[in-house]
């Protein structure tokens, strides 16, 4: 996918950054500018002591940068996709160095400029180097591997342990809750949750603990009259995933709500792994700074096809998602919305495949539509296999029939359907002339209590809600 | 079970909220996935049913009933497309531009705004394209009736129109039908209060011509003060003086003006003021005086008054301007351009000034008129002007390239990025765009690329860009018109 300038202004997250990248766009602001075949990187010297390294893959628009800025692209980042573009003779070929090869490592894209040779001429060790010279050599006797294998089963079984002393403390903790009175969790929410979050850290529940610690942002989100409703969902779909644990511990699903998710690298090559190809709309994307300082970054995908009618046996939505520390910026594609490409998606396994990994991705040349919503259906019927199969789940993508947005008094809006019989509230506001548009279609997070809006089918074409 | 839900569980909610055991109010079906466990574990699972309940079976409802707002208009030209849209909202941001300028660049490529990226604000003055918008914003809070569709104004359907579509369809009646645009306006303005009389009325001004006179006399007897001076001074436009010219007032005015004769030309200019007092009496009496009416108590033709006229004292300069502009007719008020154009006064600072004065009387040639003499004008360095004037692609590329204002321009830039290389001097280009065809917009854009080494994606160039950007989009949408529309003259 060639890397343009339009591109570059659509990625920019605002003005402001295509502004302050512009200022950067001379090669003297650069310590160093090198390219080897699609992948570009330069040395920026910017406010910190030691100058941001930012990589930039023109193939895929993929980018990294150093600096502590929490825009994505950073202008770093702009900056060096710029020259790519506007002045690509200030680059000069060579071999990628450590810590380009360790972005590569870890994007694992099996391009060419992955597989290149790591430079002898080094600028610096990465991570990777430094965890690398720390690990023991690889015994290759059997007794050494059965060894290997008994320290993982050893640590396997620890988990398990560790894990179910997480879900006897939580379902206590909620139990606790419950008698102490909701009320009082709703005031002091963001210390009891913080505190239960550390415990489940402690006791290797890492995605339960960041999933409690989120919690109270999620509850004062919402108007004071809804919180206990909230909190109600909340501990309730908490208690299910812990006896959803209990039953089967090893259900990839329900193990990555409970520790962490699999590595890139094991999606990719289990054969099992379900693999997509398709023509993919970005319908949105959703970028949170979390409470651990990780941003998560949601892209939110929608297949579509060149009839409108969704592909056989094949999900109909998919989610990229990201976390890495606001301080890295670490960031393994850009989209922007309303933007389609031909893709291979590889999804996370779960009894409804949602996560899904980027494998391949080429430019579309002619737009196709949006799958069409059935006529006089439940608009809420599209969750119904996410809420009857995760029922822990936060929240779960939605194609919404013909409907528009409606603003009532003290400044609330709701999503009507044409049909005018099941309203949905809609979390937060919307730009005026929303209210103006019929939506012939609508694409949603539903989060059991209200919507959030990603894009529309408008009389003035599609619109970024 | 089901109906009772929403209140079974607002009971359980009023327990745990305040803290307890709700395990006794958990209803009766569910009791069996609740039993053979300790009374801890039954309340959580009671917990987990009320919340999936919450879930799968209670649905929001609204507390008030959910009015449809009425559909935002389509307007009559395309919306702009996606790939543009960001370019255009990088230009909104140019600093000192304005919006309407904006508007009007792209309204004359063939396309209107997207709704998102712009909205008139509530009673805007918004090109006339828009006018469905501010009705539409104006009658968003009032959860007004729809009104019936009606492809024609006039006086029976008068009422299917909301404001200022009524005025954009009134105004474009004029240029087509004058006539029945000027029965029209007289029939409704007879049942109209005075503000809104006025503002009628104040619509001839589109087309404004000798056929009118008849019924601006009728104004000229209106109850409101406002409108009868309004018909005074479109009948000055037309040559046509109402006024009593025996009046103190017009000899006060007259008073303070200085007639002298040198080499055989006539010159007036204004007497020195002896006070603060007199010359704030003067501005008063050109407020309220026509050019017929101060040519007739100065007993001269209009054409020699015009032309005698001596640019010295700006302030002065400034007030005979707007006089003409208020009171003037189209043909004298050309006449004061192309004198200051074609023979311009020895203060030449004061000159832009006196430009935006006429600006909003001068047609297209004389518009370009205004452009050339500023481009070209080695005294002058504000462009500033550019930026008000309503009409596109004005200035070729050759014209434009050549132009002594670029040269400047270059030459400012040139000292700037050797000092510096801080790309917000490029801004000083930005006005170029609102004047310039496309293929010089483009040309422009590529020489500074070129000369300055600086990267076409600046946000500084967005204008620029969108002024060609928007004829290739046309060209695309609808090559044969497009291509008869924007091609460089």
């Amino acid at each position: 996918m060639p890397l343009d300038l339009p591109t570059i202004e659509a990625l920019a997250p605002d003005q402001a950054s295509l502004t302050a990248a512009s200022k950067l766009t001379k090669a003297s602001k650069w310590a160093r500018l090198e390219y080897l075949e699609s992948l570009y990187w330069g040395e920026c010297q910017g406010s910190g002591a030691n100058p941001y390294r930012v990589v930039v893959d023109g193939s895929d628009h993929g980018y990294k940068c150093t600096c502590p800025s929490r825009k994505f692209p950073c202008k770093h980042a702009l900056a060096l996709m710029w020259m790519i573009v506007t002045n690509a003779t200030s680059f000069q070929s060579t071999t990628t160095p450590e810590w380009v090869n360790d972005w590569l490592s870890r994007r694992r894209r099996g391009s060419v400029a992955a597989t290149a040779k790591p430079a002898t001429n080094d600028h610096g060790k990465s991570f990777t180097a430094v965890e690398a010279s720390e690990e023991p050599a690889k015994p290759d006797d059997s007794k050494a591997q059965s060894r290997l294998a008994a320290a993982r089963e050893k640590r396997a079984q620890e988990t398990l342990r560790a894990l179910a002393d997480a879900t006897n403390e939580l379902e206590q903790w909620v139990t606790d809750q419950l008698r102490l009175g909701l009320a009082s969790l709703i005031d002091n929410a963001s210390e009891r949750c913080r505190r239960i979050a550390a415990r489940m850290v402690d006791l290797k529940a890492a995605a339960l603990a960041s999933r409690i610690d989120e919690m109270p942002a999620r509850l004062l989100a919402l108007p004071n009259e809804e919180r206990a409703e909230a909190v109600i969902r909340e501990l309730g779909k908490l208690i299910l995933l812990c006896q959803a644990w209990r039953k089967t511990p090893d259900e990839p699903e329900i193990r990555r709500q409970m520790t962490t998710s699999e590595t890139r690298e094991q999606i990719i090559n289990d054969v099992t792994t379900l693999t997509v190809v398709g023509i993919w709309e970005v319908l949105g994307e959703k970028i949170q700074t979390r409470r651990d300082g990780l941003v998560s970054h949601a892209t939110w995908l929608c297949q579509v096809t060149d009839n409108g009618v969704p592909a056989a046996a094949s999900p109909q939505f998919a989610v990229l998602q990201d976390y890495y520390p606001a301080s890295s910026g670490k960031r393994s594609e850009s989209f922007y919305p309303g933007e389609q490409f031909a893709g291979q998606l590889a999804f996370y396994p779960s009894p409804l495949p949602l996560r899904a990994l980027l494998v391949e991705r080429a430019p579309v040349e002619v737009r196709l539509p949006w799958p069409v919503f059935p006529a006089n259906s439940d608009p809420l019927s599209g969750g119904a296999p996410f809420w009857n199969t995760l029922p822990w789940g936060l929240e779960w993508p939605l194609l919404l029939p013909s409907g528009r947005v409606i603003r009532c008094h003290g400044e609330r809006y709701w999503w009507l359907p044409e049909n005018g019989r099941q309203a949905l509230p809609l979390v937060g506001s919307v730009p005026t002339p929303l209210l103006g548009m019929p939506l012939t279609a609508t694409a949603a997070l539903w989060n059991g209590m209200r919507l959030d809006l990603l894009a529309g089918q408008t009389p003035f074409g599609r619109s970024s809600c | 079970m089901l109906k009772d839900l929403p209140q079974t569980f607002a009971t359980l909610r009023d327990c745990w909220i305040t803290g307890g055991c709700a395990l006794s109010l958990a209803p009766e079906d569910w009791r069996p996935f609740l039993a053979g466990v300790d009374n801890d574990t039954a309340e959580r699972r009671l917990l987990a049913l009320a919340g999936q309940a919450l879930e799968v079976a209670l649905r929001p409802t609204a507390s008030e009933t959910l009015t449809p707002h009425p559909d935002l208009p389509r307007l009559r030209l395309l919306t702009l497309p996606d790939s543009l849209r960001p370019l255009c909202r990088q230009a909104m941001k140019i600093p000192n531009i304005q919006m309407t300028q904006i508007l009007r660049l792209v309204e004359q490529r063939g396309f209107s705004l997207h709704p998102l990226d712009w909205m008139p604000n509530l009673n805007e003055e918004v090109p006339d394209l828009y006018a469905p918008w501010v009705d539409w914003q104006n009658g968003l809070d009032q959860k007004s009736e729809t009104l019936d569709a009606a492809d024609e104004l006039d006086e029976t359907t008068w009422d299917h129109f909301y404001p200022a579509e009524r005025r954009a369809l009134l105004k474009a009646m004029r240029k087509k039908a004058p006539a029945r645009a000027r029965d029209l306006i007289a029939i409704r303005a007879s049942q109209e209060p005075a503000e809104k009389r006025l503002a009628l009325a104040e619509l001839l001004e589109t087309g404004l011509c000798e056929d009118d006179v008849a019924y601006l006399q009728s104004l000229s007897s209106d109850r409101s003060g406002k409108v009868k001076a309004l018909a005074a001074r479109f009948l000055s436009r037309l040559s046509h003086v109402t006024g009593d010219l025996d009046s103190p007032e017009l000899h006060e005015f007259a008073d303070f003006f200085v007639i002298e004769t040198q080499h055989q030309q006539t010159r007036v200019r204004l007497k020195r003021f002896n006070s603060n007092a007199q010359e704030y009496r003067c501005g008063e009496l050109f407020s309220q005086f026509t050019l017929g009416e101060l040519a007739a108590a100065l007993n001269l033709n209009e054409e020699v008054l015009v032309d005698a006229w001596v640019f010295t004292k700006p302030e002065n300069s400034y007030l005979f301007a707007t006089l003409i502009v208020r009171t003037a007719s189209d043909t004298l008020v050309a006449r004061m351009n192309q004198r200051l154009c074609n023979d311009p006064p020895k203060f030449k600072v004061f000159l832009p000034r006196l430009f935006t004065i006429l600006l909003p009387r001068l047609d297209r040639a004389e518009q370009q008129r205004v452009v050339m003499q500023l481009l070209n004008d080695e005294d002058n360095d504000d462009l500033g002007l550019l930026n008000l004037v309503d009409y596109a692609d004005l200035v070729d590329t050759q014209t434009i390239m050549t132009s002594v204002a670029y040269g400047k321009i270059k030459a400012n830039l040139t000292a700037h990025f050797a000092k510096e290389r801080n790309t917000d001097a490029l801004l000083s280009t930005a006005p170029l765009a609102m004047v310039a065809t496309p293929d010089a917009a483009r040309a422009i854009t590529e020489d500074l690329i070129k000369t300055f080494n600086v990267f076409p994606a600046l946000p500084e160039l967005a204008l620029l860009r969108l002024n060609y950007a928007l004829r290739d989009a046309a060209l695309e949408t609808s090559p044969a018109t497009s291509q008869t529309n924007s091609k460089e003259r």
